[in-house]
């Protein structure tokens, strides 16, 4: 999923970052000429290894990630400094996101309920996702917020995507099952551009499909393939201005779309080496750093794009 | 169920009307390489490709190929498609492996890996049959598989029974399957009712080794079902071996844990004993326990219960348990022990700690020879931190129900097993059969073993009351000497005593006063201190303290409780400060010793009682420093007084004319007495004065207290020789002569009886009753017509007018 840079001071942040990236992207492109470098990895919390992580975000000049089967939110500084966690009582919450303002929210799956927390992990409310019409109850594994405050759940079960406003009304839904430019076939995880773009991995239809706001299909990155630029089992999707990062979770690769849906490279090393992750799934980024789940390897890595530090 | 679905639809939705036969073969349709990725035409362009091509053979016969790496099944199951992580985040079944020789695979239905190893593959396959039959009960697995038949067909041998040492599968378990078991993911038969592999084994994400949910262990597991042999139940309560309990000093030996025996982090466990496949038969035990050797591989120390009387094999062929084996068909320990409970019948009704030991040696309960008769034995079920003040003794302590706990029972004096009673005795100790003569006590002797608890009482060896010493020769009612009885038995039985002490003396022969032979304490001591008894030195006399009688100023429970010989005098102790034994003779006491309960030399004793009396302490009468004696003693004796009250000398025959309440002031207060300084030359009141009248006698303060009272006139109508003043509350020897003190009964002699008659007088005769101007008619206060008239007065009134 997308982490946009959310929270106070995060728009200064996001114009640095924008000068950074138009400058230095993650990829090498076509060119091959920049990349990233390993710079540690965060395993676990308090003592207790991370298990089976499932998402991340950066916020608040935090680094939060879900602990998908310890049932927690690990807080982070962004040199993956433990600093606190919350939560231990959600139910196979898979996704999880931040607002403008810097609260996070908590999708769990099985419960269909959205927990939402403070930056610092209080509690400040919650709702439960509704069927749509005589569907079964929404199986939530990701969320995203707009900068209008339209909270996005990805129904992953019924293959429909829920806006919602934070009092816990929904206020549209789209997508349902299928493999049209306004279908879904398992919908995992989601993301908003600067401009209200929303983009969702549609997993078994191998795509990660914008739409507007308002549910209107505008386009297709990727496709059914194992050649670059292609996906086999695309899971997360980050947004860095104009630039799409996807993960595939089988490949191991994280690839990379400009706004068109135009191919622009495989994330890679400075040395030119190709990256390939180990069940990789959400990522998040912060300044030059980049932060990547890798699931079964039960970890986050840490990059720093251009390997400098 | 939706997650399957869910699954099922991104293969099976996408397979459309394809045929399985058409699936199983290389193609690179999309519904095949939605797995079968190396199926993909990507790789035969030429064209790079994300992942490198691997040249293996993708079928499924013999065949390890990327399809069913843990890596392709996870890209669904990571939470994304399907939520399968919980399969992956513990314990599963052997993988990437090669089975055991033992184990014969039939590899037509469950392939192995091109190395020959268990693969995922291996069990599963989404070609395994029709997409309903996949989603509704085959879960992607080769076989139906709901009532372990999956599980069986690999492992056989598993399903044998008890009777070749395998658990039970496919019977019907008591009560119903257990929730708390769903909840952890495992299940019935398809009946719901019948034990099956996975009612005891998760293959994925299991907790713990062998494929066992629970976090917790094996144990908790084994409990829900067998909730009563886990000593957990209501009924046995810790009369089972104790499932999680600390090894401590236990330590099995090395042929039981070759036998497979658990004892994980170092606890019991049910797998301890229990091997549940591949285990004896019917008992599934790890080891056979044949006459309990399996009992003895952990309880090693135990096996000396062989020589011991409670080898019932030797001692009891006859006798059964409560399910009715004979000790030849469960073995020693297990006769008792039963497998996971006490075996013998228990009545119910008392603490456990006490039923294990009743159920055969109980009263009515006859099981063995050796029955506990007779109305009182040693008091079971009381705390120990009263006699043991609280410090930690060495016998073993229990709670009612035989767990650690801080009461005494039968196992706190006996080692029923012998392990540590054994080792005391001497070979010779043995009888006809071979067994060793025991009482199974944890000590070697029974004065030690009294005296592990009974830390006074044990100070009487040495002392008068040690029959060790006695001049005469002595039995007790079971005509045992102290060197057969011990020295506690001399006087005390454990078990089938007669008293609530168990009392081993025989009760004294002289007819007693009913004040004194009410009380059984009184008796006791009398029981030896008679004439003709071993403690006839030691008689209390005639003129002896006071028997039967509530104290008036003892405080607390004492106030309530009649005086006895036990209300001063402790037979354990011979002195009271002194913890240790006594002197190793027969002496004559002194107020140090003499087995009282404290210390008396400063009257601390009597003060117990008579704390008015007590106030003489350090008054003028206080003669303790001077003639080296008590602070009583000078005047009074408890025993063998020379005449009452308790006097320590014979008075008469210094003034045998006198009354002796003024005799035994008199025998100081003379000439060349010690008493010479205070010497009255006028003592005696004229006799046509006194005091007659009970009319009288009934006013006034003074004379309630009732202690003069007998008509007279004497020294003790105005003084208490304890009472240095009538108002301090101590004596002070220091005191100037006055009105208040000089041991006057009152300081207000308005209060006394002698106003009466001598009205406005009284003060000044009271005051200088022993002078004679007080008496002659210069007495300043003389006034004839007022004596006159309180004269009448008297007289009116003894006549009743």
């Amino acid at each position: 999923m997308t982490r946009p840079m959310t929270g106070k001071g995060s728009m200064s942040m996001l114009v640095i970052l924008l000068l950074l990236f138009s400058l230095l992207p993650f990829t090498a492109a076509a060119t091959g000429s920049a990349g990233v470098e390993f710079s540690g990895e965060i395993t676990g919390a308090q003592g207790i290894p991370f298990n089976q992580p499932t998402d991340l975000v950066s916020a608040n000049g935090r680094l939060y990630v879900l602990d998908g089967l310890n049932h927690r939110v690990a807080v982070f500084d962004l040199a993956g400094k433990y600093l606190f966690q919350f939560g231990g009582d959600f139910h196979r919450a898979i996704g999880l996101c931040a607002d403008q303002r810097g609260a996070i929210y908590v999708a769990d799956a099985e419960t269909a309920k959205v927990k939402i927390f403070s930056p610092d992990g209080g509690a400040s409310g919650e709702f439960t996702a509704s069927p749509v019409g005589n569907n079964e109850k929404p199986r939530i594994t990701d969320c995203a917020v707009s900068a209008k405050g339209e909270i996005f759940l990805v129904d992953n079960g019924n293959h429909h995507i829920h806006v919602y406003d934070r009092s816990g009304r929904r206020l549209r839904w789209f997508g349902n099952f299928g493999e049209n430019n306004n279908e879904f076939r398992h919908p995992a995880t989601v993301a908003i551009d600067d401009n209200g773009v929303v983009y969702v991995v549609d997993v078994i239809n191998n795509l990660v499909k914008a739409f507007s706001s308002t549910g209107e299909p505008l386009q297709m990155l990727g496709g059914w393939g194992i050649t670059p630029g292609k996906l086999f089992r695309p899971k997360g999707v980050m947004l860095i201005r104009n630039t799409v990062y996807v993960s595939d979770s089988y490949t191991g690769a994280v690839q990379v779309f400009d706004a068109s849906g135009a191919f622009q490279g495989i994330m890679q090393r400075t040395s030119g080496e190709k990256i390939r992750f180990v069940t990789p799934t959400n990522m998040t980024s912060a300044g030059s750093r980049f932060y990547i789940v890798e699931q079964l390897k039960n970890r986050v890595s840490m990059w720093r794009m251009g390997g400098k530090r | 169920m939706r997650f399957i679905a869910a699954f099922t639809t991104a293969v099976f939705l996408a397979l459309g009307s394809l045929s399985l036969a058409f699936a199983l073969e290389a193609s690179s349709k999309r519904e095949c390489a939605v797995c079968h990725v190396m199926w993909m035409d990507d790789f035969k362009t030429g064209e790079e490709t994300v992942i490198p091509w691997i040249n293996t053979n993708v079928l499924m016969k013999n065949a390890y190929g990327v399809v069913s790496a843990e890596e392709m099944c996870y890209s669904c199951h990571d939470g994304f498609v399907v939520d399968s992580r919980a399969s992956w985040a513990g314990k599963r079944h052997t993988v990437f492996k090669k089975p055991s020789a033992k184990m014969k695979i039939d590899e037509s239905k469950f392939p192995l890996s091109v190395k020959g190893e268990i693969y995922c593959g291996t069990c599963h396959s989404i070609h395994s049959g029709s997409s309903e039959e996949v989603v509704s009960y085959k879960m992607f697995l080769r076989m139906d598989n709901r009532n372990s038949e999956m599980c069986r067909a690999c492992h056989p041998s598993y399903d044998a029974g008890p009777a070749k040492g395998f658990h039970t599968t496919l019977k019907e378990i008591k009560g119903g399957f257990p929730e708390s078991l769903k909840r952890s993911g495992l299940r019935p038969a398809t009946n719901q009712k019948d034990v099956i592999c996975n009612s005891c084994h998760k293959v994925h994400g299991s907790a713990r080794e062998y494929l066992i949910p629970s976090a917790a262990g094996v144990s908790v597991i084994c409990g829900e079902c067998h909730l009563d042999k886990t000593g957990q139940g209501p009924e046995r309560k810790l009369l089972a071996h104790k499932i999680g309990a600390d090894l401590k000093d236990i330590k099995p030996s090395e042929p039981l844990k070759k036998a497979g025996a658990k004892f994980e982090e170092n606890k019991l466990g049910c797998l301890s004993c229990h091997k549940v496949h591949k285990g004896t038969a019917n008992d599934i035990l790890a080891l056979e326990n044949r006459d309990s050797e399996l009992c003895f591989q952990c309880h090693d120390s135990l096996k000396v219960v062989r020589e011991t009387p409670h080898n019932l094999a030797i001692t009891g062929k006859e006798l059964k348990t409560a399910k009715g084996k004979s000790v030849q068909e469960v073995g020693t320990c297990s006769f008792c022990h039963g497998s996971h409970g006490w075996a013998q019948k228990l009545k119910g009704g008392e603490p456990l700690a006490t039923e294990v030991c009743a159920s055969c040696h109980g009263m009515n309960r006859k099981v063995t020879k050796v029955e506990i008769k007779g109305p009182y034995s040693h008091s079971l079920g009381k705390d120990s931190a009263k006699l043991t003040k609280g410090l930690k003794i060495e016998l073993p302590l229990f709670a009612d129900d035989f767990g650690e706990g801080n009461k005494v029972y039968c196992s706190s004096c006996h080692d029923s097993h012998g392990s540590k009673s054994l080792k005391l005795s001497k070979e010779s100790d043995r009888d006809e059969r071979g067994l060793v003569k025991t009482k199974f006590l944890r000590a070697e002797n029974k004065t030690d073993l009294c005296g592990k608890c009974h830390l006074n009482e044990k100070y009487v060896k040495g002392t008068g009351h040690d029959a060790t010493l006695f001049e005469k020769k002595y039995e007790n009612i079971r005509k045992e000497g102290p060197k057969e009885s011990g020295l506690c038995g001399t006087c005390h039985l454990v078990h089938e005593g007669p008293t609530p002490i168990g009392f081993a003396v025989p009760l004294p022969s002289g007819n007693y006063p009913a004040e004194i032979s009410r009380n059984p304490a009184n008796l006791y001591c009398l029981s030896c201190h008679e004439e003709g008894k071993v403690g006839e030195k030691k008689l209390t006399g005639k003129i002896s303290h006071t028997l039967g009688k509530k104290p008036k100023e003892a405080e607390g429970k004492k106030k309530d409780t009649e005086v006895s010989c036990a209300s001063c005098h402790q037979p354990h102790r011979w002195s009271p400060t002194q913890e240790d034994f006594g002197p190793g003779k027969l002496t004559d006491g002194d107020l140090s010793n003499s087995f009282l309960r404290i210390e008396n030399s400063k009257g601390g004793l009597c003060k117990e009682c008579h704390k008015t009396e007590y106030r003489v302490f350090q008054s003028k009468h206080d003669v303790s420093e001077k003639e080296k004696k008590g602070v009583c003693e000078f005047c009074h004796v408890v025993h063998r007084g020379k005449e009452a009250p308790l006097w320590a000398r014979d008075t008469s025959k210094f003034f045998p004319e006198e009354k002796p309440k003024s005799r035994r002031c008199l025998e100081c207060h003379r000439q060349n007495g010690p008493g010479e300084k205070a010497l009255v030359k006028l003592y005696r009141h004229p006799e046509s004065f006194l005091l007659a009248d009970p009319l009288l006698l009934a006013k006034g303060d003074l004379r309630k207290e009732g202690k003069s009272l007998d008509l007279e006139i004497h020294c003790l109508t105005c003084h208490d020789p304890h009472l240095w003043s009538a108002t301090l509350l101590e004596g002070r020897a220091s005191r100037t002569l006055s009105s208040k003190t000089a041991f006057l009964k009152a300081e207000d002699p308005a209060k006394t009886s002698c106003v009466d008659c001598h009205r406005q007088e009284t003060r000044y005769k009271y005051q200088y009753f022993h002078t004679e101007k007080a008496r002659s008619k210069d007495n300043p206060y003389y006034d004839p017509s007022r004596l006159i008239e309180s004269l009448k007065t008297f007289k009116t009134r003894r006549r009743g007018e």
